[in-house]
């Protein structure tokens, strides 16, 4: 005797008395093939959606540590951009520049005579 | 196919269903317990997990002078913070941070040792010691991964102490000219609020405003999303414009500071006003004040002293009573008045002297010589009400408006209800009222422009960081002290103080006209007028013609001579000549003849306003002193040789303009030496280093 016989006969025996009398059997409702083929689009549809809600969110998850990233980046350059004005500044100072004129490159003030107005 | 199906396959069916019925039940209900019975409060725990606030730190708004150029700047550096409580082995953190930071261990234990929850180990750190402290950190990182589960107290105690100390951003505010308008400017406090100066003044304006960004973060403490950059508009400070223009400030500081070297003077003052519009050029003082270190100086170094202290005027204040009485029609300027020989006694009252003695002096003449005894006739003539009128027109005793804080009001008596005589007349030749430097400066500015009192600026405008004007301080007249003929006769009796004999020669820059007034005031110590200390002033407007600068210069103390025509004269030719120049007044060539020959030419010349709209004398000789062909030239010259300077010169005296490429001496020309000139008068010549 085959083995799953053996275990529908067991489960029978458990399940059903041996005077249990057999009922009338009922018809189980089938859904036709356009229904079913409507049933599985739909689902496909659904697990697509799904699908495309969670990359979407995912996207957006992605996006937003970019713009967070480049916004960290943002804040770095205007403060480098901040020091390097500063340094600008202290480089383009009239003490220095001054002292840079006479002391290394031995310039003076033009005599007034050495002055010609181009207007 | 049918499938049909006989009760107990039913039954089993229905239990099946009742059993996953139940199942989605417990799920159901499970969602409605966690959703809507503990849904808020859960909602409430996942947000303290997910979303924390964030301190936006405020970025103080810079401080510009009238073309923009940063004099003051913030930015971000780094402070390192500590938790004392959570630190296991204070002392040996206090060690190994030491030579990080540049601190003494010792002080550093003291600081972790303190009760307090959280200290400041070292605010304003420099790149080098935040990067130091950086790796430092990183490293006590890696010796925990290092020691892994093992040694768990070790690793434990260690990563608790990484954890308590870390670096924080701070903004920090930097003056890049040092000195250079210090005392104008204040300084911020470390937290980075102002404390003195424009910085206080202003600080509602510069600061910005401190806020909290609700940012989102993941299980790392990453930031996904954050609303910081929607509140940068309100986090960013406004920035100042101010009137103050750096070159000009540089000036005046320079010039002052070489005076009060060579006079060995206890500090001095200089005020540079614009007359026409109240603008405030340059306001310098002595001794400097750097607000990058304002701890190392006390507060009289870096209040503005132009605005806040007040001295006596001394013969100075001559100008504006003949001013005041020429206005009201009491003199008239060819009006004698005997000058005592130098000694006028007020009756029982006192007596009043003259350096020099003259006899009689036109009211002119009392100002070119600065007589006080002429001057006291004058103030006598013009009656107390009429003086106190037009004292308190030219805005002495009162404040000008600058909007600095702790303006001094200057002193006026109220001389018409002083009894003493002598206290009544002093006040014609300034003593016994003091005055600021810069209400002195705005009281010369208005006989400069044409009799109108302006209102000073310090500050133009005021743009928040998009550069959106958000307000702005107009030229604003504050009321006619003289008529426009009153305050054209002073500058011409001005002149005359600058012109030979007068005792303001010193303060003509070569090639300009000066209209002003020298006074020597003594400076009073305790109750009394100091026999040894003095007050050397020269107060004037340049060109004398058109006054474009209103300048006033006052040296304190003074060591081995006294006189504003010695001392204070040569430092306002000093300001007066570079920054005429500086914007584009250039000097007249005729008139930077030594002041005899000036003098007896001027003579001959009917007009001498006629003689100044003379253009200037063509240049005769190039740079080095190398004749030139007269005339124009027909071909071109050769210029293989010559420094840039000189090829110039040439070119310019030709009409001919050049494109220039390298540096040094010159080595190629297009067109070539003897060819025609070019027909768009465009040659070019190209220069190489002597070497």
């Amino acid at each position: 005797m085959p083995r799953n016989q053996i275990r529908s006969v067991a489960l029978e025996k458990v399940l059903a008395s041996d005077n249990r009398r057999v009922t009338p059997v009922y018809a189980v409702p089938q859904l036709g093939k356009g229904k079913m083929t409507i049933f599985i689009v739909l689902l496909a549809g659904m697990v697509t959606i799904g699908c495309l809600i969670a990359w979407s969110h995912l996207q957006f998850i992605t996006y937003n540590y970019q713009i967070s990233q480049k916004y960290a980046d943002q804040k770095e350059l205007h403060n480098i951009n901040r020091k390097l004005k500063v340094e600008l500044a202290s480089l383009k100072s009239l003490p220095r520049l001054e002292r840079l004129a006479t002391e290394t490159y031995n310039m003076a003030p033009p005599e007034p005579q050495q002055v010609i107005n181009l207007k | 196919m049918n499938f049909m199906l006989n009760k107990w396959v039913r039954v089993r069916i229905i239990l099946v269903g009742l059993g996953l019925a139940v199942f989605f039940l417990a799920i159901l209900g499970r969602i409605v317990d966690l959703k809507f019975i503990k849904g808020p409060a859960l909602e409430d725990m996942a947000l303290r997990e997910h979303q924390k606030n964030f301190p936006v730190l405020p970025i103080r708004g810079s401080i510009l002078d009238r073309n923009r150029t940063e004099l003051a700047i913030s930015t971000f550096v780094k402070s390192l913070g500590a938790h004392p409580r959570r630190i296991a082995d204070k002392r040996q953190l206090s060690r190994k941070l030491a030579p990080l930071i540049g601190m003494n261990a010792a002080t550093i234990q003291e600081i972790l040792e303190r009760d307090r929850p959280f200290v400041w180990v070292k605010r304003h750190l420099t790149p080098q010691q935040a990067a130091a402290v950086e790796k430092f950190k990183a490293e006590l990182e890696q010796q925990v991964k290092a020691r892994g589960k093992n040694a768990s107290e070790d690793s434990d105690a260690l990563t608790r102490t990484g954890n308590a100390f870390y670096l924080l951003p701070e903004a920090r505010r930097y003056y890049p000219h040092r000195t250079l308008a210090g005392p104008i400017l204040g300084f911020c406090n470390i937290d980075g609020h102002g404390a003195e100066g424009l910085e206080l003044q202003y600080d509602k304006y510069i600061y910005g405003k401190p806020q909290k960004s609700l940012n989102i973060l993941d299980a790392r403490g990453q930031i996904v999303i954050s609303s910081e950059k929607e509140l940068i508009d309100q986090t960013m400070g406004d920035n100042l414009i101010l009137s103050i223009d750096r070159t000009i400030q540089y000036i005046a500081e320079k010039e002052l500071e070489q005076g009060v070297k060579k006079w060995h003077a206890a500090g001095g003052f200089a005020v540079v006003v614009v007359p026409q519009t109240g603008e405030v050029l340059a306001m310098a003082q002595m001794p400097p004040f750097d607000p990058n270190h304002y701890h190392k100086y006390c507060k009289d170094y870096y209040q503005n002293r132009n605005v806040t202290v007040a001295l006596e005027p001394g013969s100075t204040f001559k100008i504006f009573t003949v001013a005041a009485a020429l206005d009201a029609k009491t003199v008239k300027p060819t009006d004698p008045y005997h000058c005592e020989n130098g000694r006028f006694s007020l009756g029982g009252s006192g007596v009043i002297n003259d350096v020099h003695p003259y006899g009689s002096l036109t009211v002119a003449e009392i100002i070119k010589k600065s007589s006080n005894i002429g001057a006291a006739k004058i103030g006598l003539k013009l009656g107390p009400q009429k003086t106190e009128h037009y004292l308190k027109g030219f805005g002495f005793g009162q404040r000008t408006g600058i909007n600095y804080a702790g303006e001094n009001y200057g002193l006026v008596r109220n001389i018409t209800s002083t009894r003493a005589l002598i206290d009544r007349v002093t006040v014609s030749f300034g003593q016994g009222i003091t005055t600021t430097p810069l209400q002195l400066a705005m009281a010369l500015a208005a006989i400069a422009n044409d009799g109108i009192l302006m209102k000073p600026i310090l500050v133009k405008e005021i743009v928040n960081h998009q550069g959106e004007v958000v307000e702005k301080y107009e030229p604003t007249p504050v009321r006619q002290v003289l008529s426009p003929e009153t305050a054209r006769i002073m500058l011409g009796m001005m002149k005359s103080v600058t012109e030979q004999g007068g005792t303001g020669t010193e303060a003509v820059p070569p090639g300009y006209a000066v209209a002003g007034k020298t006074g020597t005031a003594q400076k009073v110590v305790g109750k009394a007028f100091s026999k040894s200390k003095y007050n050397a002033l020269f107060i004037g407007v340049a060109p004398a013609e058109k006054p474009v600068l209103a300048i006033v210069v006052v040296i304190d103390e003074p060591k081995g001579a006294i006189y504003g025509g010695v001392v204070a004269a040569p430092i306002f030719r000093g300001i007066a000549g570079q920054s005429l120049k500086f914007l584009g007044y250039y000097p007249q060539l005729e008139k930077m003849q030594p002041p005899e020959t000036q003098t007896a030419k001027s003579s001959k010349t009917p007009k001498p306003e006629a003689a100044l709209a003379q253009p200037p004398a063509p240049v005769e000789s190039d740079i080095l002193g190398l004749p030139l062909k007269p005339g124009p030239l027909k071909q071109m010259p050769n210029l293989v040789g010559l420094p840039i300077r000189q090829v110039l010169a040439i070119l310019n005296q030709a009409g001919i303009r050049c494109e220039i490429e390298g540096r040094g001496l010159a080595v190629e020309q297009r067109p070539d030496p003897g060819a025609p000139l070019p027909p768009n008068n465009v040659c070019y010549v190209k220069f190489k280093p002597h070497s």
